[in-house]
C-alpha cells in the first residue's frame, strides 16, 4: 500500500473569500515543495478553474481530484469529489441552477477570478458564489452520489460545518469520512459522530501562506482518482490516516 | 401561556398539532442548531427558517414547546412525520423570524 500525502481542500482566486494570488502555477509549486502528491481544488459552488488546475498539477506530477465545495440550503459546506471532470461538470451545472443570481460586487465580497495556466486572469465569475443552494444537504449528497462522487462534510469544528449548522449527526445521515480543521478537536468531535467514521484534515487554504504541510495521508494501491475516492469511501482496504 | 395562545397571536398555520395546551415559558430565535442546543431554554417557542430533519431532533433534545417555521417555508414529509412521532407542534408563519420574535416578545415571552 502507498502512503500518499494529500490536501483535498484548496480555494483558488475564483472563491470570493480567497486571495487573488491563489493561482495554479504558484499553488502547484507550494504543493510540490510540501511533498503533497494528491490535491483538490474545491472552490465555493463553482468548478470553473478546475480544468486549468488539473493541467498545471499534471505537468508537475500532482494528481488532481475533481472537486467542489457546495453550500447546501442549510448553509452546510460539503466537499464533493468526483472520478472525472465530466461528473463534476454535471454536478456543478445542477448546483449552479439552484442558487440565487446575485451580481457579485467585488469590492464588497471579493474578486471571483477565472485564470489560465500561466497564472493570468482571464475573466470574472459574475454571480456571487457565497450563496446557499436551494437544494438540501440530502438532495446535494444524493446528486453527488448518483454521479459516482463522494461527499465529505467540511470542517466539522468550524462555522458552516455540519455540526455547527445542524447541531448533530444522526445515524441516518452519517458519512464515511469527515473533515476537521484542527486535529486537536478530534477528541471532542469523534464521540458525537455515529458509526466509525474516518477523519481527514486539509489546509482549506484561502491564501498562499495557509498552504500547509500535509495533514493526512491516503493509503492506496496506486496514484489514481479512483483509488482516492475508494479510500474516502473506506472500501477494499483503502483508507485515510491523520498525521 | 400555551401553544394555542401562540398560534392565535401569530395567525400561523398548524403543520403539526401536538399538545396545544403545552406551556410556553420562553422564546428563542436562531437558525444555527448547535447554538439552539447550547442556549435555548426548555419550554421555548423557537422561531427559525431551518427545516432540516434535525430541527425536530434538536427541539426534542432541548424540550422546545413549539417550532415556528418562518418566511413561508415548509417542511418535507419526513420532518412532519418525525415531529408527529416526537409530539412537537410545528407552525408555519409567513412572517420573518424578526416579526415572529417581536410578536412573541409582545406576549411577554423572554
Amino acid at each position: 500500500m502507498l502512503e500518499v500525502p494529500a490536501d483535498l481542500h484548496l480555494h483558488s482566486c475564483l472563491s470570493p473569500c480567497a486571495d487573488i494570488t491563489m493561482l495554479p502555477r504558484e499553488m502547484t509549486r507550494r504543493l510540490a515543495s510540501r511533498g503533497i502528491q494528491v490535491a483538490s481544488l474545491t472552490d465555493h459552488n463553482t468548478a470553473c478553474n478546475v480544468g486549468v488546475f488539473q493541467r498545471v498539477f499534471q505537468q508537475n506530477g500532482v494528481l488532481l481530484v475533481p472537486g467542489i465545495e457546495a453550500t447546501t440550503a442549510e448553509e452546510v459546506h460539503l466537499l464533493c469529489y468526483f472520478e472525472t471532470l465530466h461528473a463534476l461538470w454535471a454536478f456543478s451545472r445542477t448546483l449552479f441552477a439552484s442558487y440565487p443570481r446575485i451580481a457579485n460586487d467585488p469590492e464588497r465580497f471579493g474578486y471571483q477570478l477565472i485564470c489560465n495556466e500561466r497564472d493570468e486572469y482571464v475573466g470574472q465569475f459574475p454571480f456571487l458564489l457565497s450563496m446557499a443552494s436551494s437544494l438540501s444537504l440530502d438532495e446535494l449528497r444524493g446528486l453527488a452520489e448518483r454521479l459516482g462522487g463522494v461527499v465529505v462534510p467540511s470542517h466539522l469544528d468550524r462555522h458552516y460545518g455540519l455540526l455547527y449548522q445542524l447541531g448533530m449527526v444522526t445515524p441516518e445521515m452519517q458519512f464515511i469520512t469527515y473533515e476537521i480543521t484542527h486535529r486537536i478537536n478530534i477528541e471532542k468531535i469523534l464521540p458525537n459522530l455515529p458509526g466509525h467514521p474516518q477523519i481527514i484534515s486539509n489546509s482549506d487554504a484561502h491564501n498562499l501562506d495557509s498552504m500547509s504541510p500535509p495533514r493526512f495521508v491516503l493509503e492506496i494501491e496506486e496514484l489514481s482518482v479512483h483509488e482516492v475516492l475508494t479510500a474516502l469511501r473506506h472500501e477494499r482496504g483503502r483508507k485515510v490516516r491523520l498525521l | 401561556m400555551t401553544v394555542q395562545e401562540v398560534i392565535g397571536t401569530l395567525d400561523a398555520e398548524i403543520a403539526v398539532q401536538a399538545d396545544l395546551t403545552k406551556s410556553v415559558t420562553h422564546g428563542y430565535t436562531c437558525d444555527l442548531l448547535s447554538e439552539v442546543i447550547a442556549k435555548a431554554l426548555p419550554g421555548s417557542a423557537w422561531a427559525t427558517i431551518q427545516t432540516h430533519l434535525n430541527v425536530v431532533a434538536v427541539a426534542s433534545m432541548v424540550g422546545i414547546s413549539v417550532i415556528i417555521v418562518c418566511e413561508g417555508r415548509t417542511c418535507e414529509p419526513d420532518v412532519i412525520e418525525r415531529a408527529v412521532k416526537e409530539q412537537i407542534s410545528i407552525l408555519y408563519s409567513r412572517d420573518s423570524a424578526f416579526l415572529v420574535s417581536g410578536k412573541l416578545y409582545a406576549l411577554g415571552l423572554r
